[in-house]
């Protein structure tokens, strides 16, 4: 089946939670990236403040404050990673809205640690700032 | 006359919390966990030596000082006196994961292992599972037999599969990642463009890998 994807002018935004980012450290999991399925949001649906309202909604069970931020990156940027990396791979992002979460979107291919990592390091992280 | 013992929650770099352990003790038993040599009263413990003791003792109690401080254990038998800051969660962590474990994760891993058992089934957009005891196990087993001096101290993380992981960087601030499955640790050795897993049965493949970079 054809799937819709996002075009690479979008950008999209990954929830980072405690469990991925040791923010005293300032260290990530590639576990942010890795593997298949990965949960994105579109930026172009939703906007970072609605976002993070809809995260904290979704992800905020006990413990409190799992999710500490988020991360962004035009979808080209993450294309062209894919195709540069040592075992070149070719990343899609697909809308997968929810009903919590019109912006909801995966990249579906399966992503190794390695390229996680540059992936990551490629994000402009956004903390909650609304931790009062 | 007190003694005292000294709590080290992270062993490079926190500052030691003192715990003033009871009229009793014999400061002469402790011994310094590599060395094997006794140590001096009031240097019960220090940050290069990476002793653990995770003790506490109350004067009302049976007051003892452990003659080995090789194992490194809570005694739930006496009463507890936390250290400023502790909470009994987090004392009993500290616990649960041995000084094996602290030595490699410090003060901030324990603080992270405390939240990550609250994670819930779920905790990851419906897909992130709790924390497994078989990768609590299969870390604690590293931990316990990798000896190599990790030179900036590792962090701890929660992956989607319940699974606990390291991660650090050499010298050179290239990654390293370790995930501790039940039955198997994968990890990521960036200096050496490695990506890979191995058995429980076979981490000496994997502790030469890290050698090679840590020297």
């Amino acid at each position: 089946m054809n799937q819709t994807k996002c075009p690479p002018e979008e950008d999209v935004a990954r929830a980072i939670t405690s469990a991925h980012w040791d923010a005293n450290k300032n260290r990530f999991s590639s576990d942010l990236f890795k593997g298949e399925g990965t949960s994105v949001s579109r930026l172009a649906i939703s906007g970072l403040g609605e976002l993070f309202r809809i995260f904290h909604l979704q992800l905020n069970k006990p413990p409190d404050r799992v999710v500490i931020g988020v991360g962004e990156i035009n979808v080209g940027q993450l294309q062209g990673l894919g195709r540069n990396h040592t075992q070149p791979i070719e990343l899609t992002v697909v809308p997968k809205p929810t009903p919590e979460n019109l912006a909801h979107a995966e990249i579906p291919q399966k992503i190794s640690r390695g390229l996680a990592f540059k992936i990551i390091e490629a994000l402009t992280i956004h903390e909650d700032t609304s931790k009062t | 006359m007190n003694t005292e013992l000294n709590l080290i929650a992270n062993q490079a770099n926190s500052p030691l919390i003192n715990y003033q352990e009871g009229a009793e003790a014999a400061p002469k038993t402790l011994r310094h966990r590599f060395s094997g040599k006794p140590l001096p009263r009031r240097e019960s413990a220090s940050a290069e030596g990476g002793t653990i003791i995770l003790g506490a003792y109350n004067s009302t109690f049976n007051r003892r000082v452990p003659s080995n401080v090789n194992d490194v254990r809570l005694d739930k038998s006496a009463r507890l006196a936390n250290p400023p800051g502790w909470s009994n969660a987090l004392v009993e962590s500290a616990s649960e994961l041995g000084g094996d474990v602290i030595k490699m994760i410090g003060g901030n891993g324990l603080r992270r292992f405390e939240q990550f058992k609250e994670y819930g089934e779920g905790w990851e957009f419906g897909t992130g599972k709790p924390l497994s005891p078989y990768s609590l196990a299969s870390f604690k087993q590293f931990c316990k037999q990798f000896s190599e001096p990790v030179p900036n101290e590792p962090s701890l993380f929660l992956t989607r599969e319940g699974n606990l992981q390291l991660g650090w960087e050499d010298g050179e601030a290239n990654k390293i990642e370790l995930e501790f499955f039940p039955d198997k640790i994968e990890y990521y050795i960036e200096a050496l463009d490695d990506e890979g897993a191995v058995d429980l049965t076979e981490v000496s493949q994997l502790f030469d890998k890290l050698k090679s970079i840590i020297e």
